[in-house]
This record gives C-alpha cells, structure tokens and sequence, in this order.
C-alpha cells in the first residue's frame, strides 16, 4: 500500500487542524475527507472490524459533549429556552448547575467541541486501520526495537487471554462451579494466570533460541560511561535550554540553541547506541511515486495550517460566547482541510495494473 | 556431531537428578530418537543440546556437552542458535511475528544476516519445506501441521547443523503428524541434518529412525541402540513390536509391511475370537439423542445436520480430522454450547430446556487442556471443590485415585505433576462427581503406553458399571483396545457411524497396526491376535 513515512505525515497533517481550530467548517470537512479515505481503502484490511467500534464511540462523545455544554454552561446571549433548574451549591459557591437558560452559543460550542474529539478518535481508527503494524514496529529506532518485539507480543497475549478465559470459564462451568463471590474468582484466575506464564515462557524460550536479543557486540566499559554520559549532558542541555527560553525573554535564541544542541545531542547519542544492536531488517519498504504525492499533500496541508497559525490566527478561532457569529470560512484551509483524502485519490483502482 | 559425557542435571529446588550421569554421541546425520516414559528427562536432554538447560532453567549441571565442537553451556541458546535449531511441543506458542515470511526471517535477523542472503535463504526453506504457498499467510490461519512446519523452516534459515524438536507432532492428529515426520525425514536424507526428536507414538517414527534412546526415568540406566535393538526390549513398545515379541520373531519387524511376511505364516492357523461382533444399541435404553443438530461459529459451519443416538452404557469413539467438529460436538452434550438447528436430548429431555447445572451433575466431561482445570493447591482440595459445587459432601474419593494410580499424588500440588499425571487429575476431578455420561477430548495427549492402557483399563471397567462413555481421539490403538463403536465427523457430518471392528478394518488412517497387518476384523489389538493364537 503506502510506506510507513508516508503514513505518519498523513496522521501528522490529519491531526494538527483537530489541534489548531474550533471551526466547524473545517472540522466536518475533515471527518468527511477521513471517513472517505477509511471507506475506500481501509475496509478491506484485517483491523477495519475496530473501526465500527470507534465510530461508535466517537459518535456517542460527541452526543455528548454536545448534550453536557448546555446544560451546565449558561453563558450566551441567545437563549433558545429554560429549563429547570438543578443546582449544586455548598456553602454558597455554585459548584454546578444543571438545566436553566439553554444557549445557542454553549451549544454550539459543545458540538464543535464534540466535533473535534470524534475527528481525533476517527482520524486514529483510520491510521490504526490502513498502516501495517509490524511495519511501524520495524521502523522504530534500533535501540527499541526490543521494547517493541515486546509491546507487539504483549497486544497478541491480549487475545489469546480472553481464549483461555473461555476455555477456563467453560471447564467450571461443568465442574459446577457458579460465580457468587469474591472467592470464586480463584478458580477462574489461577489457571488462567498459570497458563499465561506457562505460554511466555514457551515463547521466551522459542526466542531464545533463535538468538533474540542477539549480538550486541560486547563494548567496553568506557564506551558505556561515555554514552550515560552523553545522555546526561544532551538532557541537561535540554532542560536548561527551556528554563533559559522561558525566564530569559531577551535572549531567547541562547535558549533555544542551548536545548536544540541537546535535542541533537540526544538524537545522536541514541542513534549511536542503537547501532550497536547488530540487527538485520528482513523486509524493505517500498517508497512509490503515489508516496511521494501523498506526503507531499500531507506536508503542504501541515505548511498552511501552520502558516496560518503563526499570522492570521483569527481565521482558525471559532469562539461563539458571547452572542454566536456564523464561523468565517477560508477556502485555502478549507483545501488543506481536505488533505487527508490523498491517498484515495492515487490508489490504483481495482482492475488496474498496481503502480 | 553431539558428544555428552556425563552429564549429570537437576532442575532447582529438586533433589533427584533428571539426568544422572548421561554419556552419548551422535554422529553427522544420523536421526536420533528420544524415547522413554513421561517425566524421564526427555525434555531435559534435548534442552541440553543448545545450553536452554541450564541457561534457562537453573538448576545444578555437571558433565561436558558439544556440539559440532561448540560447547552450549559457554555460548549459551543464543550463541548456539545458529548451530541448533530448537522446535517446541505446541505449535501455538512459539511464533513471534503473524506472518509466515516474517516469521522465517526472526531468527536471520536476530544474526544480522545482509538482506539479500535472508531473501535467498527464505526462498530455499519455503521449498525444501513445501510451504511456498503460505509465505503470505497469517500464523493464526494455518493448520496444526503447517505451523509445525513453518516452525521448522523458521529454525532452517539459519542453516543449523543438528535439528532437535520436543514431540513436534503430539498435539497434531495423524495426517498432519505424517506430513512433519515426512518432511523430517526428507531434510535428513537431502541434506544430511543430523536429527534428534522426541516421541511417543513410536508406531509413527520407529521406521525413520538410526537409533533410538531410551530413557527409563526414576535414574535407572538409558540404553541406547538399533530400534530393532531397543524395542526388543523396552516396555514402551508399539503394538507391533509387542506382538513379534510374544510370538518371538526374528528379526523384529519395524513397518507394517516387515511384519506382513511373518503375519501372513500366521494367519492359516487362527481360529475367530470369541468376543462378538454386534453392536447391542438396539436394545439399550438411549441417553443420549441427537437430531439435525447445527451450529456454526461466525458462520463458519461447525455442525452440520448431525444425528447420533447413544445408548446407556456404550463406549463411542469419536474421531475425525481437526476442525472436523468432535469437539463442538461434545460441548453439546454438555449443555456449554446449545443448538442454532435441531435439538440435543439427554434422557429424553431436551437440553436448552435442563439448564447447565441440571446437566453438569449427571454429565461429566473433561476437556483437552487439563490447565484450564486444575487451580487448587492440592489434588484433595480440587475433587473437594468438585463435590462440593455439586452439592456432594466432599471426601470418599479413595477408591477412585486408587484406581486411577494418584493416590500417591494426593497431596501434590496439582500443576507440578507430569503430563499425563495432570491429565488423570483432571479426570480425576470430573469423575468424583460420579456422572452418568463421561465425555472426554482428546485424553492421550502426551501420555505414554503405560499410561493409555491404564487409562483404557479405567474407562471400560466405568462402561461395564452402567456409564456411557464418549471420547473423541485421534489415537487409533485406544479406540481399538476399548471402544465398542466408531463415530467419523468430517466437516461437521457423521460420515460413518458403526461398530468398532467393522469402522476400523481396512481404512488408511483409522486402522490399528494390527488391523493393518493382518486385514481382517477379528484382529484389531495384540490380544485379540494372541488368544486366538492360543487356542
């Protein structure tokens, strides 16, 4: 399909206007452009049964979000009625207040609130769907990739927990075994905690021996030292460098190049240690010209949002209190807000010869 | 290739040595066979080979170990990797990655092989192995047999010298068991690896083997020699090999096809057994009826139109290929599972409408995995458990251990028995509730000869008390030794359904040695070919 890179500026570029604006053109035209994108490249994959799910969840936070606004912010002009009121008010300080003056701003400052937590959730079960998980393991820097092997191993343990539940629960079950209290939990733990490490250590051992954890080339004592110290000096710098930015005003660029030259550092430091873990990587992705479109969609559509950002940060705010305006639309960020569509466009179709 | 000298080895927190003072050489390309009964160190001497013992496990080892000149205990696992290809018991546990290719390349990888090589190398293995169709295939979605041996192929790329596997092929049944054992003796033969496995369903691997080791267990001496040597000897004998000892041939047969010639001098002078051929159903009072049973799992069909009637007190041997639906079959009968079509009856009531705790007190039933069972910390303390959620006072099992030989395990923390001591204790658990109808799935798994006759000998003295037993196996020679009828599933379908002798004569897969050595229904175990030898 697409590689990883590619993958990661299209989550990039996806989630930074749910980051950046409250405005619900923009928002809607997202969602849209990644409910496409899901629809058409995304079902066929072997995750795409979460999705349903996600859209499910999304959908019930932002029915809530919408629901909850109103009902306990009461600012706003317009008001559009009044219910009951229900308040919560210990020792005179109104702690909250249900029901009351329903506004038209608070509600629509909860859907477009709503709004954007569902484009979150949905951009993620998209991402989630389309790319290649062992891919995205692989891609990790060396120096990880033991803790990776390990998060891949333990996401494949949850399923196969929930299996050896069942089996668990079943052979109970005909034992006579029914579920009345606390205790009755022993019978069902214990085989499955007993079974669940009996099947590591299987694994741990199958890993074992066929060299995992493999040649790390034994380095010297020095070596060691001088890359903890590194790490110490890079961080130090770091954190130094963010005091200085922000208590520093004046002198922000000392700051600033006092924790990029940390940030670099560190960067190094870790690339150097990574590389001592001799490991070979099995497959290549492929990099296609349909990648470098895509990416480029992606990082065009991060270009502009930042822009705007940075200069005219009055076209991304959407604030409605306190008398609600229609939001302003910019078509150039409406574009970019269509950026996650991309790779839609230049997947093959079916029938054709792949590129 | 291997030499150990003396190597003595106990695990920690155990007194008795496992491997006490154990000398042994392997020469290039030979295949080596490691018999012996469960808990003799079969498992250990193997994990010698590539320094998992000790390195994994702990413990106290003396002696002297090498392999093709490397010694395993220096190196450890990881530096013998590429020496020592190591593939475990269950096919499940052992895969890192979900797919096969990737899986294949694990261990290049983990020795920073260039990319082309492991691409040259995987191409190789996927052919030697004749898994070049699954190298897209998701792990999860391959049969027992073919993740057998993608295991194998992923401890090949590495191009080790000797290939150790832990009874690769206990937890297959037997067409999927054959397609291992034939690609084993293929990479023997081409390649000349030097083999060392496991096994205790010899009748399947004696033929392949140069020698074998037999390892007595309880510290007694191994013996080591010719399998024609060594199965004239040991009591963990094929039915084949007991057969031509009892009738002292020489030399000892090691295939079906040995064995005919000297059958077939036999044959003129046998006389019909006595025990009869009918199958009594028609006239037991049934407990068990089965119409037009359906159920699938999310719309895979497990069951499809099954019809079965069982009678009180008769002993059926459910048998079929994995997947084919025996044991959907049985959680049916038990009340866990409940039909989507047709209707399960026990004692003329229908299931659905008994409820599981009306059924679990009069139906026992024990599943394949007796870990899912067992939590107690002692024997006693999980039959009390049983009898007491069945609202039985618990206690009076004495008899029942006795007869099962646990009572010497009575005390012992249930998980630290051996295998087949864990299968019996689970039996064990269901049985004290005294059921009707005693269900079991696949209860030979990793048991040894001893223990199947000791467990046959159990089951059929429970079906002459009035019990109705059901087992569904894979293991031909225990259904020959006790089961009166043979139920055959094949994708959900009762194919074949018939009185053992009838169902067992002449089949490729489901015929006892005996059976196949002497093609005749009279003759389907040792001792109906013995008595009417004596007669």
């Amino acid at each position: 399909m697409y590689h990883t890179t590619t993958w990661l500026l299209w989550l990039l570029a996806a989630l930074l206007p749910t980051m950046l604006t409250r405005n619900p053109f923009y928002l809607i035209i997202l969602l849209l452009a990644v409910a496409v994108a899901y629809s058409t490249i995304g079902r066929s994959s072997p995750m795409a049964a979460s999705w349903g799910l996600l859209l499910r969840v999304g959908l019930s936070l932002a029915a809530f979000s919408a629901l909850v606004n109103p009902l306990t912010v009461h600012h706003g002009d317009t008001v559009l009625l009044t219910l009951p009121r229900l308040s919560l008010r210990p020792g005179g300080i109104i702690l909250l207040e249900l029901g009351g003056r329903i506004t038209l701003e608070a509600l629509s400052y909860g859907l477009v609130n709503g709004l954007s937590l569902m484009a979150i959730l949905l951009i993620f079960a998209t991402f989630n769907v389309l790319v290649d998980h062992h891919q995205l393991l692989r891609s990790i820097p060396a120096f990880l990739y033991q803790t990776g092997v390990v998060i891949s191993i333990a996401i494949a343990f949850v399923p196969q927990m929930m299996a050896s539940l069942q089996e668990v629960r079943e052979a109970q079950t005909i034992r006579g075994h029914r579920f009345r209290g606390i205790r009755d939990l022993l019978p069902l733990f214990m085989p499955l905690l007993t079974s669940g490490l009996e099947r590591a250590i299987q694994l741990a051992e199958s890993m074992e021996a066929r060299g995992f954890g493999g040649d790390v080339s034994h380095s010297h004592r020095k070596q060691e030292l001088a890359y903890k110290a590194s790490i110490a000096l890079s961080l130090f710098g770091l954190l130094a460098g963010m005091f200085w930015y922000g208590y520093f005003p004046a002198a922000r660029w000392v700051g600033g190049s006092m924790g990029a030259g940390g940030l670099l550092l560190l960067v190094w430091t870790l690339r150097a240690m990574g590389r001592r873990v001799g490991r070979s990587r099995y497959r290549r992705e492929m990099w296609r010209h349909r990648d470098t479109l895509v990416s480029a969609v992606s990082l065009l559509s991060l270009a502009v949002f930042t822009l705007f950002w940075l200069l005219g940060r009055r076209a991304l705010v959407f604030y409605p209190y306190p008398r609600f305006t229609l939001p302003t639309f910019n078509p150039l960020l409406g574009l970019a807000s269509l950026a996650p569509v991309a790779p839609v466009l230049t997947t093959p179709k079916k029938g054709k010869a792949g590129l | 290739m291997i030499e150990l000298r003396n190597v003595t080895y106990s695990y920690p927190d155990s007194e008795a040595p496992v491997l006490r003072d154990l000398s042994l050489r392997v020469e290039e390309g030979e295949f080596l066979l490691v018999i012996g009964a469960s808990g003799a160190g079969k498992s250990t001497l193997l994990r010698c080979l590539n320094g998992l013992v000790p390195h994994f496990y702990g413990g106290v080892f003396r002696g002297e170990v090498r392999v093709a000149g490397h010694d395993p205990v220096a190196e450890s696992p990881r530096g013998m990797s590429s020496l020592v290809g190591f593939v475990f018991q269950d096919p499940e546990a052992q895969f890192v990655v979900d797919v096969v290719e990737d899986e294949l390349a694990f261990a290049m990888e983990n020795h920073n092989l260039p990319q082309s090589l492991m691409r040259k190398r995987v191409e190789e293995v996927l052919d030697q192995l004749d898994i070049a169709p699954l190298r897209g295939r998701r792990i999860s979605t391959l049969s027992g047999g073919e993740k057998q041996r993608v295991a194998i192929g992923a401890v090949l790329t590495l191009q080790p010298k000797v290939l150790v596997l832990d009874e690769p092929t206990s937890q297959l049944d037997p067409q999927a068991a054959e397609e291992v054992l034939t690609t084993l003796q293929k990479l023997n033969t081409d390649l000349g690896l030097t083999i060392v496995l496991s096994e205790h369903r010899l009748e399947r691997v004696v033929q392949y083997a140069d020698r074998i080791l037999y390892l007595p267990g309880g510290g007694g001496p191994p013996f080591i020699g010719r399998p024609r040597e060594v199965l004239a000897q040991v009591e963990l004998a094929p039915p084949l090999a007991r057969l031509a000892r009892a009738l002292g041939w020489e030399p000892l047969p090691l295939t079906i096809k040995e064995g005919r010639k000297l059958a077939g001098r036999l044959t003129c002078n046998l006389q019909p057994p006595t025990s009869n051929l009918q199958l009594p159903t028609s006239n037991l009072q049934p407990v068990i009826d089965i119409r037009n049973l359906w159920f699938s799992y999310d719309g895979c069909e497990a069951l499809r139109g099954v019809e079965l009637t069982v009678g009180r007190g008769e002993f059926v041997a459910l048998m079929g290929r994995n997947g084919s639906g025996k044991t959907t079959l049985l959680k049916h009968i038990v009340g866990l599972l409940h039909p989507q079509q047709g209707r399960v009856e026990l004692w003329g009531q229908d299931t659905r409408r008994m409820g599981t705790e009306a059924i679990v007190r009069r139906v026992g039933y024990v599943p394949q995995n007796p870990n899912a069972l067992l939590f107690a910390d002692t024997l006693r303390d999980e039959l009390d458990f049983t009898r007491r959620s069945h609202g039985l006072q618990p206690g009076g099992y004495d008899e029942l251990l006795r007869t099962l030989g646990m009572e010497r395990h009575a005390n012992a923390y249930p998980r630290d028995l051996s295998a087949g001591e864990r299968q019996r204790a689970a039996l064990a658990a269901i049985l004290v509730a005294d059921p009707e109808i005693i269900l079991l799935d696949e209860p030979t798994r990793g048991l040894d000869y001893h223990q199947k006759r000791a467990l046959a000998d159990f089951l059929m003295r429970m079906r002459d008390g009035g019990r109705t037993v059901i087992i569904a196996t894979h293991d031909v020679e225990l259904v020959a030794r006790c089961a009166d009828r043979v139920v055959i599933l094949g994708e959900g379908q009762v194919v074949v359904d018939g009185p053992a002798r009838e169902v067992m004569t002449n089949s490729l897969v489901f015929s006892s040695q005996m059976n196949k050595l002497f093609r005749d229904d009279r003759f389907l175990t040792v001792e109906d070919v013995l008595e009417a030898v004596e007669r």
